[in-house]
Parts: C-alpha cells; sequence; structure tokens
C-alpha cells in the first residue's frame, strides 16, 4: 500500500512541486494584509481577510462574489499562498469542466495497455493541492456544471478525495488545503449557484473601491510611473471611470483603471513625453474602457467630457 | 446581546440564543437556515473575534462593531442577494429592539424639549416662540429638527405651535419604526422624515410652508440624497419657490438637478406645466441646447414658449419628436414666425413624410419659385396620404375622394415644377424629394392591390419600418394587400433579427461539430476495455439558461411590447419562454416566434389595451420554473386581485431571478416594493433603448 501511495505522491511532486515553492504559513490578519500590500501590490480591506481566514479556522470554504475586475482572483490567490505557505493553484472554470481535469486522469494509451492503474494515472490540480497542502481557488464557479460543483463541495467538506479506479482515497495532511471560489453575481448569461452550495460556503461581497482606494491602488500598481500622472488627470480618471460604471453596459473595475493608467503612460514614453497628457488619456481610455460596442457613446461622451475629446 | 457605543458586546451563551431566535425569525420570514449552518456562523463569529482582538478576556465578552456583525451573519446565512433587506430588517429587530430605540429616541426629543423651554403638550403662541428662538442662536436649529419630526407643529389657524403629548409622539415614532433603527441620530430623522414628508406632500401644501420644505430639499441637496422619487413637478415649483424668495443658489441648484433629470428621461415633463418649466430654467440660467432638445422632445407643448428665443435649436430638435402629431403642431407655430432659408431646410429635414402636410402654411421669401412649388406639392402628396389612411380607418369613401383630389393638385404642382425647375437641384429641393418618394411609396402601399414597397425598407429596415407596416396592414382593406403586407413585414423581421443579433451578440449558438477535443477520455477508453460498439463519447454543450419573458400588452405599452417581441425573437434560443399579458396571459408558442411571417402576424394582430394583471403573469411565470424572468411593463396593476408584490415574492422564492424593464412613467410604489423584494428594476427611456437592456440581460 506504502509504495502505491508513493507512484501518485512521486507524479505530485515532480511535477507541481516546482511551481509552488514554500515559505513561512502567515495565520496573523495584520500580517497577511501587511503582505497583500507589500507583496503582492493589493489593497485588500483587513475584514475581508478576517472573514476568510475565520472561515479557513471554522473548515468552510469561502465565496468571493462581486462585479468583473475588483480583484477576486487576485486577492484569493494572495490570500490562500500566504495562509499555505506554498503557491495557490488556480481552477479556471468552463462549463464542461469535470472531475477528470481537476483531481486525474488516466493515459489513453497506458490505460489501453494497463488499465486503470496509479502508472497510467495522471494527477491534476486539486489532487495535487491536496497531497503538498496548499490552497486551490476555483475562478468563476459559475461557468462550471452544477455536478461540478457538488463534486468539489463534497471533496471540501469531507477534506478527501476518493479515486474509485485505484480504489484509493486520499486525505488532507493539513490546514494548508482551503479552496476559494469566485464568480460575479451580476453575470446572468451563466449557471446560477445551487443552494446547497451557497449553505456550505462563507460568501464575501467586493464592491468597487471609493474614490481614495482606487488612487491608492493606482499609486502601488504603478510603481514609478505614478508620477508620470498628474493629480488632476488622477481625479479626472477615476470621475470619468465612476461615470462609466452608472452609465455603461460593461463597468469597469479597478483592473480597468490600472490598464488605462498604466496603458497611457506607455503611450507618453513612446511619445517622448515627460508627462501624461490629456490626449495619452484619451487614446488609452478610448481602446482600455470600450468593451462592448452598445457603449461606443457613452465612452465617448465620457472621455470627451472629462478629457476634452481628440485632439 | 448589548450595543455599547455602537460595539455589540455579548458572551457565547448570548450569541447562541441570538442566533437560534434569528434563525428562527428568518425561517418564518421564508429564508431557509439550518442548524450546520449555524454552528458555523458562530465558530465564524469567534474565530474572527479572536483573530482581532476582539474579546475581553476577563469578562468572557466579544466586541464586534455593529457593520462587522451584520457582514459576519451575511457571509454565513444570506444565500441570496434578492433577501438582503429582509435580512438586514430581521437582523436589526432582533439586535436592537423596537422598544429601547423608542425610548432613547423620546429621551433625546425631551431634552431637546427642554433646551427650548417647552414640555409634551404645550401650546406656544407664535411670538412667543419668536422670542424663545431668538434668545439663542442654537435654538433655532432645535426648533427645525422638532419641527421636522413633527413633534411641533405650526396651528396656522389659531396662531400657536403645538407640541405632541407624550403619547402621540409615542405613536409618531411608532409609525416611523423602520427609519428609527437605520437612523445614526436625531438630526438624520428629523431630515429623513422631513424629506418623506416633502415627497409625500402636495404642490399647495408647499406653497403654504415655503420655508420649510427650502430648508428640506436644501438638505437633501447638501446630504445628497437621492431626489429621484420627488416629482418633476414638485422640484419645478419648489425652484421657483426658491426664486421668489430670492434663495437664487438654491433655485440655481434646483434647477440643474431638473436639467439632469430632464436630459437623463425627458418622459417626466408629461405631468409639469411647460410655462412654469421654462420659466424657472430660463431665471436660472439653465436653458441649454441640450435641455431645450431634451425638453422639446419630451413636452412639445413647451417648444411654443421656447421658440421666441430659441428658434434655431427648437428647430433643430424637432426629428426626435416621435408623435406625428406633437411634430405638426410645433412645425406649424414655427411656421408662423419670420423663417429664414435654412430654418426651413432644418425644419424639412426633420418633419416626418406624413408631418409635411404643415409646410402649405410656408410663407418663406427666400425660397426660390421652383422651391415654394414643391413645398406646396410635397404638402398636397402629405394630406393625400393623410386622406387615405382616414378612408381605410374609418371606411369613409368621402375621404377617399379628398386623397384622390390632394393627390390630382400633387400632380399638377410637380408637372409645374418639372417646367421651372433648373439643373442643379437645391438642396431643399433634394430634401423634398426624397421625402416625397417615400410618401408615393407609403400611398401606393396603402391603395394599389399590388404594393410595390419601397427597396429602401427591406433593404434598410428599422424598427419603426415595423410599425409603419402594421399602420398599413391596419389600413388596407384588400386582404390580397394584407397579405403582401405581411410577406414583406417578415422579410423586414428577419432582417432585423439578423441585425440585433450579429451586432449584439457575441456568442455563438451554433451547434459545435463533434471534435476531438471534446472526446471524453476516460470514458471512451472504459467502452473501449467494455468493447462497446460505439464507444467514443462526447463531451454534449450544456443548454443555455432559462429566460423568461414576461410582455405587458397594456395600451400604454404598445411600443415596449412590439420591441421586445421582435428582439425576443433574436434570441429565440435563450428566451425559453415569451408570456404576453393583460388581464389574461397568453403563452406565445416557440414555432410563432421562430419563423418570422408566425411573428409578424400575430404582431400585427396583437389587441392592446384592457386591463392589467402582473399578479397572474408573475403566477404563470412560477410554474414555468425559469432560472431568469424579465418583466416589461409600467407596473399599473389594475385588476383587483392579490397584490403582485406578493406573488412576485413566490417568484423570488422559488428562486427566479427577477428583472423589470419599465418605460419612463411607471408606478413607482410596486417598483420600490419589487425592488425592496430583491428585483432588478431597469428603467428605459426609449422603446429602442430596450435593444441595449435586453441584450446584456439575454
Amino acid at each position: 500500500m506504502s509504495d502505491k501511495v508513493d507512484v501518485i505522491e512521486r507524479k505530485v511532486y515532480e511535477t507541481y512541486f516546482s511551481v509552488v515553492g514554500r515559505s513561512e504559513p502567515i495565520r496573523s490578519v495584520s500580517l497577511m494584509t501587511k503582505l497583500l500590500r507589500e507583496k503582492f501590490r493589493l489593497i485588500v480591506p483587513e475584514r475581508i481577510v478576517a472573514i476568510t481566514i475565520s472561515a479557513f479556522l471554522s473548515s468552510r470554504p469561502v465565496l468571493y462574489e462581486g462585479p468583473p475586475g475588483t480583484g477576486k482572483t487576485e486577492v484569493g490567490y494572495a490570500i490562500l499562498s500566504l495562509w499555505s505557505g506554498k503557491n495557490a493553484f488556480i481552477l479556471p472554470c468552463s462549463e464542461n469542466y469535470d472531475e477528470y481535469r481537476v483531481i486525474g486522469d488516466f493515459h489513453p494509451l497506458m490505460a489501453m495497455k494497463m488499465g486503470f492503474t496509479e502508472e497510467s494515472f495522471i494527477p491534476r490540480p486539486l489532487l495535487a493541492a491536496l497531497i503538498l497542502d496548499t490552497g486551490v481557488l476555483v475562478d468563476e464557479i459559475r461557468r462550471s456544471s452544477e455536478e461540478f460543483q457538488n463534486m468539489l463541495l463534497d471533496i471540501v467538506d469531507k477534506r478527501r478525495i476518493v479515486v474509485p479506479e485505484l480504489k484509493r482515497i486520499f486525505k488532507a495532511r493539513g490546514n494548508g488545503f482551503q479552496v476559494i471560489f469566485t464568480s460575479n453575481p451580476e453575470d446572468i448569461a451563466q449557471n446560477e449557484l445551487s443552494d446547497a452550495f451557497l449553505r456550505r460556503v462563507v460568501r464575501v461581497k467586493f464592491t468597487y473601491p471609493d474614490e481614495d482606494v482606487e488612487k491608492e491602488i493606482l499609486k502601488i500598481r504603478l510603481g514609478e510611473n505614478y508620477r508620470k500622472l498628474s493629480g488632476e488627470n488622477i481625479a479626472k480618471m477615476i470621475a470619468s471611470i465612476n461615470e462609466l460604471r452608472e452609465r455603461a453596459t460593461h463597468k469597469p473595475g479597478p483592473a480597468d483603471t490600472v490598464a488605462w493608467a498604466q496603458i497611457a503612460v506607455e503611450l507618453a514614453n513612446l511619445r517622448e513625453k515627460e508627462k501624461v497628457t490629456a490626449e495619452e488619456m484619451y487614446d488609452a481610455g478610448f481602446s482600455v474602457l470600450l468593451k462592448r460596442i452598445e457603449d461606443e457613446d457613452i465612452v465617448e461622451d465620457v472621455l470627451t467630457k472629462y478629457f476634452g475629446g481628440k485632439s | 446581546m448589548r450595543i455599547i457605543k455602537g460595539e455589540v458586546v455579548f458572551t457565547r451563551e448570548d450569541l447562541l440564543s441570538f442566533l437560534a431566535k434569528l434563525a428562527k425569525d428568518l425561517r418564518s420570514e421564508g429564508l431557509t437556515v439550518g442548524t450546520s449552518e449555524l454552528e458555523v456562523t458562530t465558530r465564524l463569529i469567534e474565530n474572527y473575534c479572536a483573530l482581532l482582538g476582539k474579546i475581553r478576556a476577563k469578562e468572557h465578552k466579544y466586541t464586534l462593531g455593529y457593520n462587522e456583525l451584520m457582514d459576519l451573519l451575511k457571509a454565513s446565512l444570506l444565500k441570496h442577494d434578492n433577501f438582503e433587506n429582509v435580512f438586514e430588517e430581521i437582523v436589526k429587530e432582533n439586535l436592537i429592539p423596537y422598544s429601547i430605540v423608542k425610548t432613547r429616541v423620546l429621551k433625546e426629543i425631551e431634552a431637546y424639549l427642554k433646551d427650548l423651554g417647552l414640555r409634551f403638550g404645550e401650546k406656544v403662541p407664535f411670538t412667543r416662540m419668536k422670542k424663545i428662538i431668538r434668545k439663542r442662536s442654537s435654538r433655532e436649529k432645535v426648533f427645525e429638527i422638532l419641527s421636522k419630526i413633527g413633534v411641533i407643529v405650526k396651528n396656522r389657524k389659531h396662531g400657536f405651535y403645538e407640541v405632541l403629548d407624550e403619547k402621540s409622539a409615542e405613536k409618531l415614532l411608532s409609525k416611523n419604526a423602520g427609519l428609527l433603527r437605520i437612523v445614526k441620530n436625531i438630526e438624520e430623522l428629523a431630515n429623513t422624515l422631513a424629506y418623506r414628508k416633502l415627497e409625500r406632500t402636495s404642490i399647495s401644501k408647499i406653497y403654504d410652508e415655503k420655508d420649510f420644505y427650502l430648508n428640506t430639499i436644501e438638505t437633501a441637496i447638501t446630504c445628497k440624497a437621492d431626489l429621484s422619487r420627488i416629482s418633476m413637478n414638485k422640484l419645478v415649483n419648489l425652484s421657483k419657490i426658491a426664486y421668489l424668495k430670492k434663495r437664487n443658489s438654491l433655485s440655481r441648484k434646483i434647477s440643474r438637478i431638473i436639467a439632469e433629470r430632464i436630459l437623463r428621461n425627458s418622459g417626466e415633463l408629461k405631468d409639469v406645466d411647460e410655462k412654469l418649466l421654462v420659466d424657472v430654467l430660463e431665471k436660472t440660467g439653465a436653458l441649454t441646447p441640450e435641455i431645450i432638445e431634451a425638453i422639446v422632445k419630451g413636452k412639445p407643448k413647451a417648444a411654443e414658449k421656447l421658440l421666441k428665443k430659441h428658434k434655431e435649436v427648437v428647430i433643430a430638435s424637432i426629428a426626435n419628436i416621435g408623435n406625428i402629431e406633437a411634430q405638426k403642431t410645433i412645425a406649424s407655430k414655427t411656421l408662423k414666425l419670420k423663417l429664414k432659408r435654412k430654418d426651413i431646410e432644418a425644419l424639412i429635414d426633420g418633419l416626418k413624410p406624413e408631418a409635411l402636410t404643415v409646410l402649405e402654411k410656408c410663407k418663406c421669401k427666400e425660397l426660390s419659385r421652383s422651391e415654394i412649388v414643391l413645398v406646396k406639392a410635397v404638402s398636397k402628396l402629405a394630406k393625400a396620404f393623410e386622406y387615405f389612411r382616414k378612408a381605410h380607418l374609418e371606411d369613409n369613401k368621402g375621404y377617399m375622394d379628398m386623397a384622390y383630389g390632394m393627390l390630382s393638385d400633387y400632380n399638377n404642382l410637380m408637372s409645374e415644377y418639372t417646367r421651372i425647375a433648373q439643373k442643379n437641384k437645391s438642396d431643399i429641393e433634394k430634401k423634398i424629394l426624397r421625402k416625397a418618394e417615400t410618401l408615393n411609396m407609403l400611398i401606393t402601399v396603402a391603395t394599389s392591390n399590388r404594393p410595390i414597397l419601397p427597396s429602401k425598407i427591406i433593404t434598410s429596415p428599422k424598427i419603426e419600418t415595423l410599425s409603419i407596416l402594421k399602420e398599413l396592414y391596419d389600413a388596407s382593406l384588400n386582404p390580397k394587400v394584407k397579405e403582401k403586407i405581411l410577406n414583406i413585414a417578415s422579410k423586414v423581421t428577419q432582417k432585423l433579427r439578423s441585425r440585433i443579433r450579429s451586432s449584439i451578440l457575441s456568442r455563438k449558438y451554433a451547434k459545435t461539430p463533434l471534435r476531438s477535443s471534446s472526446i471524453i477520455v476516460r470514458d471512451s477508453i472504459y467502452n473501449f476495455l467494455r468493447r462497446k460498439s460505439s464507444p467514443i463519447v462526447y463531451r454534449r454543450r450544456r443548454k443555455e439558461r432559462k429566460v423568461t419573458l414576461l410582455i405587458d400588452i397594456s395600451g400604454s405599452m404598445r411600443t415596449y411590447a412590439e420591441n421586445a417581441i421582435l428582439l425576443a425573437s433574436a434570441f429565440v434560443k435563450i428566451v425559453d419562454n415569451i408570456l404576453v399579458f393583460r388581464e389574461y396571459t397568453v403563452k406565445i408558442k416557440k414555432s410563432t416566434i421562430r419563423f418570422p411571417e408566425k411573428m409578424v402576424k400575430f404582431l400585427f394582430n396583437l389587441k392592446f389595451g384592457g386591463w392589467t394583471d402582473i399578479s397572474k403573469a408573475f403566477e404563470e411565470a412560477k410554474k414555468l420554473r425559469s432560472k431568469t424572468v424579465v418583466l416589461i411593463s409600467d407596473l399599473k396593476q389594475t385588476v383587483l386581485t392579490e397584490k403582485p408584490s406578493e406573488k412576485a415574492k413566490e417568484l423570488l422564492k422559488s428562486g427566479a431571478k427577477l428583472i423589470v424593464i419599465t418605460p419612463p412613467v411607471y408606478d413607482k410604489t410596486l417598483a420600490r416594493e419589487l425592488e425592496f423584494l430583491g428585483a432588478k428594476v431597469v428603467h428605459v427611456r426609449e422603446a429602442q433603448d430596450l435593444v441595449k437592456v435586453l441584450s446584456f440581460i439575454l
């Protein structure tokens, strides 16, 4: 039996260990908030960190809900990595995701030759995370099927994975194996989450940050480049982003604000300008903020209002 | 659980009994909470307190901010955002019992009265009250707060202020039980109550107590309160009162709000007195060209008042007016003025072909002779079209004769025009000829047995094209013509549909072919090992989400409903059910919306009007078990059955998501109720805007 364990574990270590890395697990809320800011350049309210860690301590997975671009995935990944002291795995969901893609699959040719054995088995991220005792971020859970969600819940609940073909049960070895789901409830072109699923998770809401926080995000994300933006341009930028959040079909998140600023700075560099001018703000804004064709007039209107149109 | 200075202090036992009581109340409201969830919540709160050091070690007590506790409870017990408001209410009731809040507020009121040297139940003459207030500057504010709450009531008839007795004050607070828990302090309570009073009160009462209401709106504007519930008419009157009272800055502020609202939704101007509106906006300098354009669109009557000073902007705005009669009214008033050549050109450009009848009054001296003849000719043609329509609609042969009379006038004028016209046509001539062409085609369709529709209609149709075709369909009596129009309309529908779909839909709904990448390897191997005859297993595409559309077909919803059905037909693969309703509910068959011919037939024969029963529509929608229900309605329930909000609650409880799309004029009370229950309410300005909203939802 111990030899069998070794085969799978060996495969997991060979494939994933170099990706996972190792550092000291963090259990303090204030330290984690500080590291999130310094190491991951993320501004996360202490309350969100505290609720997430409390949920981990209560053996409950966490569901991050909020509009796109509010940093759910990045925050989730960073918290999981800090919590377990190892880089977390990210599972980006799609509607045809199933257990074979996340737990493990059998190599077709080897399976034909040897049947369903440890040798023909290929471990996938979820099983690897369980064995390596690290976190898993299940991104956009609402894109997956209900069966997939239920399968995940069973694993998270009981902290073990069953592979019937191998007649094996893998159990979590420590506290590092935690799961965070992300979802955007406003995107109604996706599946709904079942009541059973919602009963088992702790929900944390993400919203658009207020002006000061958004400025702070820009500051730490842009680093040195922040100086190239004048205070006036930043204020106008945030005002226009807020207006678009009210008027446009595609609502820009802080990620879009950062991308806008970054591209504007790069444009200014290309045009050999010392500071970003309204022209760069307009050009960059138009390419970053226009995501849906029906928003074209609104985006143009807002950019013209704040940055005076294309010169 | 005790609240001390905004912090909730509790022991483990307190927390457990609080959660048990909360769960009971939540369950009674239909929100399911299991015992295991209570256990998790307890652990979550304890861990949270431990992590952040929110424990008073000596007393074995936890301390948590009110908002923090609410967040934690929501995180573990609230499963659908739909019920967030209900959830918060129940938590508040459990956390801060109403009786405690009431006693606290009552004591504060007593202290305020003491500050003024008054007692409950006292009557104070106006003059004495003035003296009391003058004594100390802070007293004015105290007096204002108490009047706003309604503890001090002005008795104009007998000339005194009346302080409510304690029982009446208590009653007053009981009426606003929900509010007491939300507000931070007594000042906020006063402002909110005054603001609510302003929402409810009639305009004549506002004139009775001008200062009180002006102060109220000023505070509301300063606090950035949501002013959307105050009607436009009230705002216009308030701005006027502020101007008369020489509070110019306030008047300007209100006008700015009015202007913003007009720009957002000019339909709100329906019940506003146009003279007052223009007067107020002019005096406060808020009459910009965009505002004028919006006013003309939303309130064509106001155009007359605006014409004197802003002629050019009004003429340019005519094109935005949907109603032909309104276009005609404004145009005929414009033509009475002294117009230049460019004004006439802009006017012709903006008018719909059917509205060109008004041009017979055109007396511009700057036009050339040939232009004058052409202007007259086209007005005759438009008149002919009007008579033809009347003849068909009213089945009156007299109109038919008049129509032919007009047509012969038109032909005579046109032959005169060809005689005198020069080779190079002016812009005005070109524009008139283009409109005449459209009119000619419309007349041909309406009158002939074999209508040939303009190629333009079929090659580049708009949503309005369908309305024109529908009018023609209604107008024509010959069944063959009707059939022909239906045929053309179905082609138009097909075109519109594919255009809408291709411009909006980024997703592809075509069936994916069976590809090797979608083979489920593991299952296929299983089958191979079992030697099954067809071992390869492919991944199947999931069915799209279920959406039910509920479309109100009462009279006022006509254009919206037509557009919605057409749009829905473009999304036939995602929309599972389309239900149209008035006092009864009809489910449109899938085959009807799938085939353009059937859909157009259905659309053209749809009878708008009658009573509206939203409750029944919700009931039917619930039976269909869709995940999303989209209601397109003005929310005016005219059938007296069960309240629509009750049915909506049941629908939402079944797990469905409810999205309500309303035109500019709608029942705000029901909209608020639905919003409170968790429905998403979206307002659209124009029927055409439905494209955006629906495409986003579908």
